[in-house]
């Protein structure tokens, strides 16, 4: 008999050994590549992060101009706009992923109630809209000052779209998905009163509600309904234009510009800065890190806490593996002595142990592989799902589709690093098996079968 | 000529006391050989010692006139010797079928069945089996081997007269109708009395204690 079939009858009549082994290996290799799937995602997210917006410069022209009339400071609207075209001259400059350009304004909405501010009356009952590309990529959620507590963000591929505050969204009975009617409204001030200025036709457009946020930091100002947090409208660039409250291809606030590869951002900005069609003296570029920074801090606190538990697991797990079984081989001695008396030489038994653990892990490792890809799946949503919106918009503007790359990709572990999460799992089982036999291979057969009996 | 010959074997544990002293004998085939002595007197050592499991400190064990220090431990204990051991070791997680077809690649039953054990029987778990079954199927597990000497190292402490005196027939059988050289390692005097020679060890040293006449065993056994 030789020791493949040993090997499989031990492991054909002595199952519930070999289903502890089994349910160690498996828990041992679906936490490892659980966690293994979770850092490279989380890795791989940061660095895909700091491509997409690791280095943006900013694009600003100056709207008011100050001037100093008899020791008075007066601030005169200068109707200084970013334009279309100045925003072609600097993609023209090349190695630009995307821009995100931004309009604010203000709307009512026709039922919609806000939420009251000072001086509150049915005629300011209007929000603030901010119109964009990408919400994602407003300050205020990069900061986190807002979160997204519901749907999604919005991106390149949005028309009729905003985000709502859960407060205003709670007073309204709204969810995602439902549809409200926006009208035209400009916030004005005359005698102490806030009251709605617009000066023309009301235009109304119907939008959609794609998600709902979160204040995380309150505002603690006194102000008028429009000004407040809570009624701040988050549209796509479009909505705006429709309400006739900013004009097309022409943009009231900063213009983000991110670019492919963060290392030659001081290059793009200095060519940037030649360009002789636009007027240095009222545009003002400024660069910055801050906006990855605050992402990839959190990324890398959970890479951190995912490699300590990582190394704290895998040296019990491979403590505990060792111990398991040795104290397994060891009980097999007299096996041991049985057949070494029986004439079949040491290489045999021990090639007979290392058969059954090995073809113990090799199932292990397959169902490890299903286990450990539900389990990080699972957790990759919960745990990346606060990153993913600064992802969904490069990707979906580089790729030039309106959804983004799956978040499943980035938790899916790639051939080569399951093979040596396995590969170091199975080093650690075959020395364990090739340690543990060798205490017993040392001694003579006739020492283990004095043991024996 | 003799299957086996021990040519003055020393052996000691610690290197001060000797266990044997200069042993030698010779065992032939077709003979069943006891090694009669008290506890603790080297007749263990000695069957290690034909049987490959260890190697003299001086002297040497020839089989078939070659010194099996020179043709490999492993290979004799493989090739030349198969043992059976008090307590039967056998393997618990192979049937009786299966552990006699550790060492043969000749079909187990028949084997099993020569030394009492039916077809059902042989498919059971070993431990479920007596302790006289568990030994034929260490008996059968030696007589598969093929091998031409089988040491036995107090087969039958384990058990009842009946069931001892039975295995003892099956062993001399072995012996004689298999040409076999069995040797059995015993402090008991009636066990020993049913071997054709009966070899004493005390204090270290061998001698031929009795000779019975083998063809009158034989033809009364017969």
């Amino acid at each position: 008999m030789d020791c493949k079939k040993r090997a499989g009858l031990y492991l054909l009549r002595k199952k519930g050994k070999a289903i502890s082994i089994f349910l160690l290996i498996m828990v041992v290799s679906t936490f490892l590549i659980s966690c293994f799937s979770l850092l490279t995602a989380s890795e791989k997210l940061a660095s895909d992060i700091r491509g997409a917006l690791g280095a943006a410069f900013y694009l600003r022209a100056s709207t008011g101009v100050v001037s100093d009339e008899n020791g008075e400071m007066t601030v005169t609207e200068n109707h200084i706009r970013i334009t279309d075209n100045e925003i072609k001259r600097i993609q023209n400059c090349g190695n630009i992923a995307y821009y995100n350009p931004i309009n604010y304004g203000y709307a009512k909405g026709g039922q919609l109630t806000f939420i009251h501010g000072e001086k509150h009356t049915e005629d300011n009952n209007m929000g603030a809209v901010t119109a964009l590309r990408y919400s994602a990529l407003e300050t205020d959620f990069v900061d986190e000052v807002l979160a997204l507590a519901a749907g999604r963000h919005i991106t390149e591929a949005d028309t009729n779209a905003v985000l709502i505050s859960s407060e205003v969204a709670a007073v309204n009975g709204l969810s995602v998905g439902d549809k409200i009617v926006l009208s035209s409204s400009e916030l004005g001030e005359a005698d102490g009163e806030y009251m709605d200025v617009w000066p023309g036709e009301r235009k109304e457009t119907v939008v959609t509600i794609v998600g709902i946020y979160d204040i995380l930091e309150a505002d603690a100002n006194v102000t008028a309904t429009a000004g407040r947090q809570e009624n701040r409208i988050y549209a796509s660039i479009d909505v705006l234009t429709q309400l006739a409250a900013s004009e097309p291809s022409v943009y009231t606030g900063e213009v983000g510009f991110y670019v492919t590869d963060p290392k030659t951002l001081d290059e793009i900005v200095f060519k940037v800065q030649q360009i002789d069609e636009i007027d240095w003296k009222t545009h003002f570029i400024r660069t910055n890190d801050f906006q990855y920074s605050k992402i990839s801090d959190s990324l890398t606190s959970l890479g951190d806490l995912i490699k300590i538990l990582l190394a704290c697991v895998s040296i019990v797990s491979a403590a505990i593996l060792t111990l398991i079984l040795t104290l397994r081989i060891r009980g097999r001695i007299p096996e041991a002595g049985i057949l070494l008396g029986a004439g079949i030489p040491k290489g045999e038994i021990i090639k007979q142990f290392l058969l059954e653990v090995l073809s113990v892990a090799a199932t292990a490792f397959l169902f490890s592989y299903a286990a450990g890809f539900g389990i990080s799946h699972n957790l990759g949503h919960h745990l990346l799902a606060d990153f993913w919106p600064n992802l969904i918009n490069a990707a979906a503007l580089q790729n030039g589709m309106s959804d983004a790359v799956s978040i499943d990709s980035y938790l899916t572990l790639g051939i080569g690093k399951t093979l040596l999460i396995y590969g170091c799992q199975l080093i650690v089982v075959v020395l364990s098996v090739l340690l543990s036999s060798a205490s017993i291979l040392k001694l003579k057969p006739r020492e283990i079968l004095t043991k024996m009996s | 000529m003799s299957i086996m010959e021990i040519k003055g074997v020393r052996y000691s544990y610690d290197n001060k006391k000797n266990v044997l002293k200069g042993v030698s004998a010779e065992l032939d085939a077709g003979k069943m050989y006891a090694i009669l002595g008290p506890s603790g007197c080297g007749k263990t050592t000695l069957l290690s010692l034909l049987g490959g499991l260890d190697s003299p400190l001086e002297g040497q064990i020839l089989f078939d006139g070659q010194d099996i220090e020179i043709t490999g431990l492993a290979a004799h204990r493989k090739n030349n010797v198969a043992f059976i051991f008090q307590s039967y070791n056998l393997i618990d997680y192979l049937t009786p079928k299966e552990n006699v077809a550790l060492t043969s690649k000749l079909p187990p039953q028949p084997i099993l069945e020569r030394v009492g054990l039916t077809e059902e029987e042989s498919k059971r778990n070993v431990l479920k089996l007596s302790g006289g079954q568990q030994q034929r199927v260490a008996i059968a597990r030696a007589l598969a081997s093929d091998a031409k000497v089988i040491l036995a190292d107090e087969l039958t402490g384990n058990l009842d007269e009946d069931t001892a005196a039975e295995i003892t027939k099956i062993l001399r059988e072995c012996a004689y109708q298999m040409n076999k050289c069995v040797v059995i390692v015993t402090h008991s005097n009636e066990l020993a009395k049913q071997a054709d020679v009966i070899l004493k060890l005390r204090k270290g040293e061998l001698q031929i204690a009795d000779t019975p006449d083998t063809d009158t065993r034989k033809g009364r056994k017969n």
